[in-house]
């Protein structure tokens, strides 16, 4: 057992463990046994994790120590707790992106994001749950259980990455891998006070990601703060060729973010009033601090949400036409191939993956593809130019994370459309493949969290993320952890 | 529009089992994201418009050297008979499926 004394302070970042480590006030061995004992414990309550890997994380730490000692680290990195996704896969324990039709599945390889992780040294701890396939706001759908806000244990953390936030939200000296297809790091993030950023689509390979909509889906860090989400974004990014999709030219540059655009459609009706009053004093509090703010309005931000239900489940339904009950996962009982199918997808989906496969066929099937699936690509373009319009004279779109609070679990659930509502503020994000970077902002009267998002142009990952940084030394809410849970 | 025909006719082309008891939330379920994405009909789309353009203007179409790589590599060849680790029924180097032809 560890010496608590030694251990940083529960708030600390992962760049403020990683001193701690230099300056010599503990081993990783201690700092892993001591988030060990965080994930069995509160991580467990939570229901966030669903494995948790003691003997590799602890020898991985016995590891970096002896690096350490050697004057041989790895970084930033080495030596601090990481917990990965169920949707991405890992080696070490299963990767059943919280199925049941993948319960049990054993990956041959871990993720290019994961092995270039552990690469640098940093220690895989755990599995996160999350939403079934990662469809969902809510973390509801999950084949582990329902997961707890850690802000108030009767509510949602969001979703899909909730298990994920609840984690980070709850305790510092770690990362955590999630993904993002919809505003699935984002809304989490915001809901559960964290800072998580959905890179430039192509930023991080997708490779070992198990994949929702393609063209949308991306590998992206949430931990306490803008620094240690670079920190994990600089090793995961660059070109790999087990993606061709990944990019291959470098960081572009970008200037530092010295122009803002407050989007107004983001404050207007269907907004809480108090989220659009946080969002517009985080802009007063910027303008303070010398940042020019403009008002703009986005277009099609109405159409958007649409435009990501009709592709995104297009997608899905070709995505997961793999799962066929006879290559991998649940297979049902029958004697006719074609019956086989349908069997087993009946059993290993659960009912929001069955209504979006249904909807992405329903709208690539032939008579209605025109209608809807063809014309949503043509809204997406626009969509697209509509925010490059806007940025053509300022860096950065600032707008609320999520329309609401985090609501209390069960209440959304039964209605997929109030569901669906959770994402009409970052599907943006996704479909014109721009990064977007989540930040703490406030909380509400109820105490719980209230988050916004920065969008940049292709590329401007890291411009987003040095302006988060300035950001959290104007403004310190992301050190906030939920009462009650300090040591 | 949506009726139970058409549930049943895309549900086949999903491969998904649906029971009685679903048809009738999934018809609804249906019928109400086809009034929330009917927004796109009012979009006005540029006379001409094609959407081939891909969602990152930076990515061009990749090619890549046609090289081998070992097993030990990341995404290199693997052992074939590790294919049916993770199949429901993997028998004799064989995905087992019920009998298709004869």
């Amino acid at each position: 057992m560890s010496n608590r004394s030694s251990l940083p302070p529960m708030d600390a970042t992962v760049g403020e463990a990683q001193q701690w480590l230099a300056d010599g006030h503990c081993t990783s061995r201690q700092l892993i046994d001591g988030y060990l004992e965080f994930l069995q414990g509160v991580g467990r309550e939570l229901n966030a994790v669903v494995e948790i890997f003691v003997e590799s994380a602890q020898q991985a730490a016995d590891q970096s120590d002896q690096r350490r000692a050697q004057g041989q680290c790895f970084g930033p990195l080495d030596g601090i707790p990481f917990t990965v996704k169920m949707n991405i896969t890992t080696q070490l324990g299963s990767s059943d992106a919280s199925s049941p039709m993948l319960r049990g599945f054993q990956a041959k390889e871990d993720a290019t994001a994961v092995r270039r992780l552990r690469a640098a040294g940093a220690v895989l701890v755990g599995k996160t749950s999350c939403d079934e396939f990662a469809m969902g706001a809510s973390n509801e759908t999950s084949c582990h259980g329902v997961v707890s806000n850690p802000w108030d244990r009767e509510r949602v953390p969001g979703g899909s990455s909730g298990g994920s936030a609840a984690l980070a939200g709850s305790h510092g000296w770690s990362f955590h891998l999630g993904s993002d297809t919809g505003g699935s790091i984002r809304q989490p993030a915001a809901f559960c006070n964290a800072t998580a950023i959905k890179p430039t689509w192509g930023q991080v390979s997708r490779r070992g990601l198990i994949a929702f909509g393609s063209s949308l889906d991306q590998i992206c860090p949430i931990a306490r703060d803008a620094v240690d989400c670079q920190s994990v974004l600089q090793v995961m990014e660059g070109h790999d060729p087990l993606d061709s999709t990944s990019l291959r030219q470098g960081t572009s540059s970008h200037p530092p973010i010295g122009r803002v655009a407050l989007i107004s459609d983001g404050l207007g009706p269907g907004i809480d009033a108090s989220i659009a009053t946080a969002v517009r004093s985080a802009a007063q509090q910027m303008a303070s601090q010398g940042i020019e703010i403009i008002e703009r309005s986005l277009p099609h931000l109405e159409a958007a949400n649409a435009c990501y239900q009709v592709i995104s489940t297009a997608e899905a339904s070709s995505n997961l036409a793999r799962y066929d009950g006879v290559h991998v996962g649940v297979r049902g009982q029958s004697k006719d191939l074609q019956q086989l199918y349908e069997t087993s997808r009946h059993q290993g989906f659960g009912s929001e993956v069955r209504r979006r496969i249904l909807l992405g066929t329903f709208v690539l099937s032939a008579g209605y593809q025109d209608a809807y699936y063809n014309r949503a690509l043509a809204v997406r373009d626009l969509i697209r130019q509509g925010i490059d319009q806007v940025l053509e004279d300022c860096d950065a779109l600032l707008l609320p994370v999520s329309p609401f609070a985090p609501f209390p679990i069960g209440e959304r659930i039964d209605d997929p459309l109030a569901l669906y509502a959770c994402d009409i503020l970052t599907v943006t994000a996704n479909l014109a493949g721009v990064p977007a970077l989540a930040l703490p902002c406030a909380l509400d009267e109820e105490q719980l969290p209230i988050g916004m998002q920065l969008m940049g142009p292709h590329g401007s990952d890291h411009a987003l993320l040095e302006f988060g940084q300035r950001w959290q030394r104007w403004n310190d809410q992301h050190r906030a952890l939920p009462e009650g849970s300090t040591r | 529009m949506i009726d139970e025909a058409l549930v049943r006719k895309t549900a086949h082309l999903a491969r998904l089992e649906v029971s009685d008891d679903e048809i009738p939330g999934l018809v609804e379920h249906l019928e109400k994201i086809l009034d929330l994405v009917d927004i796109l009909r009012s979009v006005e789309i540029p006379e001409g418009h094609r959407s081939d353009l891909h969602v990152s203007q930076a990515t061009v179409s990749m090619t890549r050297e046609d090289q081998s790589s070992n097993p030990t590599d990341a995404g290199g060849p693997r052992d074939p008979a590790a294919f049916g680790e993770n199949a429901p029924d993997w028998r004799d180097g064989s995905f087992v499926t019920p009998r298709v032809v004869g």
